[in-house]
């Protein structure tokens, strides 16, 4: 419960429930990549929702299994996906406006991929 | 002149100091304005009696004090003795033996003081916060067992009574209907916590359908941390659970800056006992006896004594002092900037009671 509140009020500080995402973790081989924001549904269907909280969430995950499991190339997944993460939240035009930004899910996205592709190297591939 | 019977209880640590500067504003408040006389009786009580008498007060402390019309109380802790027997030995005690059911903790960035939130969201609180002081989560229900052993356990069980509730859902509907927002937000958990925070739900629900002028939102605890943040001024009057509201009511005395001069009640609204005043700072041992402890902590608890003592007006009286001082910050203690002691800002407030007397009265600058 105190971990409860206290991750909601530090979503707080940093800018919101859009910017808090989470990774449940247990003894077992599976994690769970979930953002910290519920439903939301008096913005459902609108386009406009913050999608960094999922996306960090996804990142997290990533980590894990680079961690958890030694496969190096989702560390370095992990790894570009933070820069371009970060790239796209510095810059108010691809970011969305609950963060003080001037584009909506789509767009905030399509910045994020954009600069995961430019990338000179795609460790993925 | 009937005269208000006051049990003063200074406690531990400053306490006392602080708790004395208030009865001084008091006896000079009541120097000033017409109708206004206080009786106060001195309670030793606390850590020092303890060492002497292996007690916090007296067995029979309670029937001492249930005959007095408020209680003035300081702080209570001591570095040398467990939190369990300083806080259920006195304070508790007392919070429970009355049935003061309601804490009330006011908030509000004071004129002049700065918080942690952007200036423009700092000033936008004003809020209440009322929180169920008798049951819920501290209730003391629960156990260990197993002790010492790989098994161990140890329980404590959450007591939600529709008494309990309704009681102190009315009180908050009545508290929000007074202030001209007529806005309650209700704090629940019943998404995750699925017996009492329901009931909770359900008996707040039925106590609101009686105050139709009134306008209630619902918020997650988890949540509500985050509005107290973001949206400061979306917030008027809250209602919570004993739990929910302690942890809130520490995150609202910081965001109003006023961990140092906040101030709480704990009201039995039946009035059937006294109600207790005190600040909400603890006893600060590490400035006790240096006669710099912040006094306006117990300053803003005795205006709040007097709205329950039927003294509107001289409530009034002394927190409009109370913001002359913080807004022309002259005379601060260290912990707001200033290098004021405790009788430096307690002759600063006395000065500005009987300033803001001339200052009505003639309505000219001096």
């Amino acid at each position: 419960m105190f971990g409860d509140i206290l991750s909601d009020e530090a979503a707080g500080l940093v800018g919101g429930l859009g910017m808090a995402p989470g990774l449940c973790i247990g003894e077992g081989n599976i994690a769970m990549a979930q953002a910290a924001h519920g439903s939301a549904p008096d913005i459902a269907g609108k386009g406009i929702v913050n999608p960094y909280a999922m996306i960090e969430s996804t990142r997290m995950l990533l980590e894990w299994l680079g961690h958890n499991r030694g496969i190096a190339e989702a560390l370095a997944a992990a790894s570009l996906m933070a820069q371009a993460t970060i790239a796209a939240l510095s810059r108010p035009e691809t970011r969305t406006s609950d963060i003080r930004g001037a584009t909506d899910t789509e767009g905030m996205t399509s910045a994020i991929v954009a600069a995961i592709e430019k990338e000179p190297e795609n460790v993925l591939a | 002149m009937s005269s208000h019977k006051i049990a003063v209880i200074g406690g531990d640590g400053i306490g006392p100091e602080v708790v004395e500067a208030g009865v001084k504003v008091l006896e000079a408040l009541a120097a000033v304005e017409p109708g206004l006389a206080f009786d106060f009786r001195r309670f030793d009580w606390g850590s020092d009696y303890y060492r002497r008498n292996g007690r916090m007060m007296p067995q029979d402390g309670l029937t001492q004090i249930e005959g007095f019309d408020a209680i003035y109380f300081g702080s209570v802790g001591d570095p040398n003795l467990p939190d369990d027997i300083t806080l259920w030995g006195l304070r508790l005690a007392i919070c429970q033996g009355f049935d003061q059911y309601a804490n009330v903790r006011p908030t509000r960035l004071l004129p002049g003081l700065t918080g942690p939130l952007r200036p423009e969201l700092g000033k936008q609180i004003d809020w209440v916060i009322v929180r169920e002081n008798s049951e819920g989560e501290y209730a003391g229900v629960g156990g260990r067992a197993h002790r010492g052993l790989p098994i161990e356990v140890g329980m404590d069980v959450a007591v939600f009574t529709r008494t309990g509730i309704e009681r102190i859902a009315r009180f908050a509907c009545d508290l929000a209907m007074s202030r001209p927002r007529k806005l309650l937000t209700v704090v629940t958990k019943s998404n995750a916590q699925r017996h009492g925070m329901v009931l909770w739900d359900e008996v707040v629900r039925e106590v609101v359908r009686d105050h139709p002028g009134l306008t209630v939102d619902w918020m997650l605890v988890d949540a509500m941390t985050q509005r107290m943040v973001n949206k400061p001024g979306s917030i008027d009057t809250v209602l919570a659970t004993n739990l929910h509201a302690d942890i809130l009511s520490d995150l609202a005395a910081a965001l109003g800056g006023s961990l140092g001069i906040g101030s709480t009640s704990n009201m039995d609204p039946s009035r059937n006992r006294p109600s207790m005043f005190e600040p909400i700072h603890g006893s600060a041992f590490d400035i006790t006896g240096k006669g710099v402890a912040n006094p306006l902590g117990a300053f803003w608890t005795a205006s709040l004594m007097l709205d329950h003592l039927g003294e509107p007006a001289a409530a009034r009286r002394l927190m409009v002092a109370i913001e002359t001082v913080t807004d022309r910050g002259e005379y601060l203690s260290p912990d707001l900037g200033g290098v004021a002691n405790t009788a430096e800002v307690t002759a600063a407030v006395i000065a500005a009671l009987s300033g803001a007397n001339s200052t009505s009265s003639s309505g000219l600058p001096g």
